[in-house]
């Protein structure tokens, strides 16, 4: 069994539920590893139905304590269960630092929603997924993948400094986008934010396609984790791997380098490797694709094949992180077919320890880094 | 539901007012619409009038209740699904295509339909997983349906490769398959639109037409990058053809197909009447100089297929970036403009399949909408469906039209 539904691993519990109500799900996994819901500081929910998102949040109001967590709705194609309309992932932390949340006024209007923008406990900063809005809700920069994007960005950098830590801190982003395409303007923001002075590897980044965002015209989502404290952001490139020639990057993590999706050669996908701080415990992986040697896809076609090849690169980020896929707590599996996941978890399980597997999510979604590309794999790992 | 009305509404278009199926009403569009022998009838859906749905996860139990209704406009306007000769469904999920097909079994008899079966990102009910909109021919004769050899997997499924009824041909979406139905090239787009082409010229071709007579593509892609490589195929298969005498195209993206590891969908019309096809296009056009026409029919036929249409200006830039309403309108106009061109006014319209980059997007066309059809109820049978992309991302909408001379 490769797929858990809940895991401990120190202060940090996760936990997944689908069904009828996938928040009491969640509640009732918490509880069997000691956690609460009061206790979750990041909640990514799958919804079959951009318009469901609203009235879900809204059915949620009051159930997390004072301080709601971080959340980042994200609209999928499919979910695992056909007949589901949401999932839920949560991260949860039973430190006995006090929760803190925050909304910046930049983002005014979220505070009609029963989230935080950020929401930290102890050294974990979580950033929902911020678009590209005015204080009002309003987008800025219609139809502007780019716009959207440096604006978004900036939102996850000030949510992070609001909470006490640096945009540096930053190991993880996931971002959903309107259109596949959206990715490649996405990507050239990307560089101008984290490889402007070339000292720090990027954040480890999973680029998805959703079918919808939050509001009618968002094209962008970007969600965040950011350990505080432990030093310089560092990034592992498996050697010889396709992403070890990014350009910048060094010895760091990937990156997009530049590349169009569909074209550009080599090191041309998000984040290409995984991400942590120097003295942290967290390690993101970037959502593993099926990317060949030099650029391109691996595989064409082949859903076990893509998935063998993405889950040998994640093993080898995480080796270069110094963890293993034993480390892994929590996979979100993305396919452009999710009748690929039996495929999908028949190759996690030749890999994966089958005593404590991940949490595993998984969802549907319109496109990936490449055209050709079948699944994103994101791992999350605690050292 | 009970009957079904058939109301006249004008010289051209007749709207049909459909009895259970009120909520077009107000809209600037109709449940079905009739055109001599063509009945056109909009997405069906297990939907109520105030948007519940009540097998809310039973995707089958919402087909049969689909079709059902399906059945009853049809059979209102004095016809049977045996008439029904091209169907294309959407589905919130295409893991339930298999579900839907058994459903459709049990009403269709052989030789079936043609049929296309693509996913959508959301269709008007939030709680509908499928919907489904059908042409019926309700002239004489008995509906002709062929699956050659070389697509003997769909041979299991309630529909026909191609059906043909009268001078019309309506060919399945046709991808890159082999005969057991898995990919002939495993992730190489332009290879399997390549055997889709060819698998379609096969049926056109068995159903006594040429692909001279094909004056409508629909095609849908899993990833709309994939269109590019698309492309390159279809000026191969129409090299040669002049603007003025080419086929529509419209292409989609969705997000499923119908087999896993297809990457496209090839819905074709022919239409076998005389004369040479004869194609249109807006100057607004900018793909215009490529065999594509905007609009397309055959000299002695009454049916046009119109390419879908996007906010695009001539330079091929994006007319109004953002912006929902303003994008629905500027394509509606340039279909007004191409209908023209062949002679034909709005009122020829008879079908309208929009496909949104966001499903919210589709009450803010309506209201676009009624510039061009003003009388409530009274508009082309309307399909809408959310697609994962088109030509352009900066599109946000692109609608496809059927009109009926």
């Amino acid at each position: 069994m490769s797929a858990g539904a809940a895991i401990r691993a120190g202060d940090l519990v996760l936990a997944r539920g689908e069904g009828a109500d996938p928040l009491a799900a969640v509640a009732a996994q918490l509880s069997a590893l000691g956690a609460g819901l009061e206790d979750v500081v990041d909640v990514v929910s799958f919804h079959r139905d951009a318009r469901d998102v609203p009235g879900f949040l809204e059915a949620a109001r009051g159930a997390f304590g004072e301080v709601p967590p971080a959340w980042t709705p994200i609209p999928v194609v499919s979910l695992e269960d056909p007949r589901a309309r949401a999932a839920v992932r949560a991260i949860a932390h039973t430190g006995s630092a006090p929760k803190e949340g925050v909304t910046p006024d930049t983002i005014a209007w979220w505070r009609s929603l029963p989230v935080s923008a950020g929401c930290r406990r102890g050294d974990l900063v979580c950033v929902s997924g911020q678009y590209g809005t005015d204080a009002d809700g309003d987008v800025n920069t219609p139809g502007d993948d780019a716009g959207q994007a440096r604006n978004a960005l900036n939102r996850v950098a000030e949510i992070v400094t609001r909470l006490g830590g640096r945009p540096q801190d930053v190991v993880d982003v996931w971002s959903c986008h309107q259109d596949p395409r959206g990715m490649a303007p996405a990507a050239r923001v990307w560089e101008e934010e984290f490889r402007g002075d070339g000292r720090e590897a990027p954040p480890a980044w999973t680029a998805l396609g959703a079918p919808a965002l939050y509001g009618l015209g968002m094209l962008g989502q970007y969600r965040a984790l950011a350990e505080l404290g432990g030093g310089d952001r560092v990034g592992a490139t498996p050697a010889g791997g396709p992403w070890a020639g990014a350009p910048g990057g060094g010895a760091a993590a990937g990156g997009p380098g530049g590349g169009a999706p569909g074209g550009g050669p080599g090191a041309g996908a998000p984040g290409g490797g995984a991400a942590g701080k120097a003295g942290g415990r967290i390690v993101a992986v970037t959502g593993a694709a099926a990317e060949a040697p030099g650029g391109g896809v691996e595989s064409p076609g082949d859903a076990a094949g893509q998935a063998r090849a993405a889950l040998g690169h994640m093993e080898r980020a995480l080796r270069g992180m110094g963890a293993s896929l034993a480390d892994v707590v929590a996979i979100a599996s993305f396919h452009l077919d999710l009748r690929d996941l039996d495929a999908v978890r028949a190759a996690a399980a030749e890999r994966l320890p089958g005593d404590r597997p991940p949490v595993w999510s998984a969802a549907g979604m319109t496109g990936f880094w490449r055209p050709g590309q079948l699944h994103a794999l994101h791992a999350l790992a605690v050292r | 539901m009970a009957n079904v009305i058939l109301a006249r509404i004008d010289a051209k278009r007749t709207a049909c007012r459909v009895e259970g199926l009120e909520w077009f009403e107000p809209l600037p569009a109709a449940a079905a619409t009739r055109a001599g022998d063509l009945l056109f009838v909009s997405g069906q859906t297990a939907a109520e009038a105030d948007g519940r749905v009540a097998a809310a996860d039973d995707a089958a139990a919402q087909a049969g209740e689909a079709l059902d209704r399906l059945g009853r406009v049809v059979e209102s306007a004095g016809g049977t699904l045996d008439d029904v000769v091209d169907v294309m469904s959407f589905h919130r999920d295409v893991r339930t295509v298999g579900a839907v097909m058994d459903v459709a079994r049990e009403r269709f008899r052989d030789p079936g339909p043609a049929w296309t079966a693509v996913g959508s990102v959301g269709l008007p009910a939030p709680g509908a997983l499928v919907s489904v909109r059908a042409i019926a021919h309700l002239g004489p004769g008995a509906r002709e349906g062929v699956t050659p050899d070389g697509a003997a997997w769909m041979r299991g499924l309630p529909l026909s490769a191609g059906a043909r009824k009268g001078d019309l041909v309506f060919v399945s979406g046709q991808s890159g398959l082999g005969a057991d139905g898995r990919p002939s090239a495993p992730g190489d787009h332009a290879a399997q639109a390549r055997l889709a082409y060819a698998r379609g010229r096969e049926v056109v071709e068995a159903l006594g037409a040429t692909m001279d007579d094909v004056i409508d593509i629909c095609s849908f892609h899993l990833d709309p990058r994939g269109m590019v490589p698309c492309e390159r195929v279809h000026m191969e298969v129409w090299e040669g053809v002049e603007p003025g005498a080419a086929a529509a195209w419209t292409a989609i993206g969705v997000p499923g197909l119908m087999a896993p590891g297809a990457l496209s969908a090839y819905r074709l019309i022919a239409d076998a009447a005389p004369g040479p096809r004869v194609g249109r296009a807006s100057a607004s056009i900018h793909w215009r100089d490529t065999p594509n026409a905007g609009a397309s029919r055959k000299q002695g036929g009454r049916l046009v297929g119109i390419a879908g249409e996007v906010a695009s200006d001539a330079e091929g830039n994006v007319t109004t970036p953002g912006d929902t309403f303003a994008q629905a309108r500027y394509a509606l106009r340039r279909i007004r403009e191409v209908v023209e061109l062949h002679g034909g006014t709005m009122d020829d319209v008879v079908e309208i399949t929009s496909f949104h980059r966001d499903p919210r997007a589709w009450e803010i066309v309506m209201e676009a909408a009624r510039e061009f059809f003003p009388e409530p109820g009274a508009g082309p049978a309307w399909t809408p469906t959310g697609a994962t992309g088109l030509w352009n991302p900066g599109y946000l909408h692109e609608i496809y039209a059927l009109a009926v001379l």
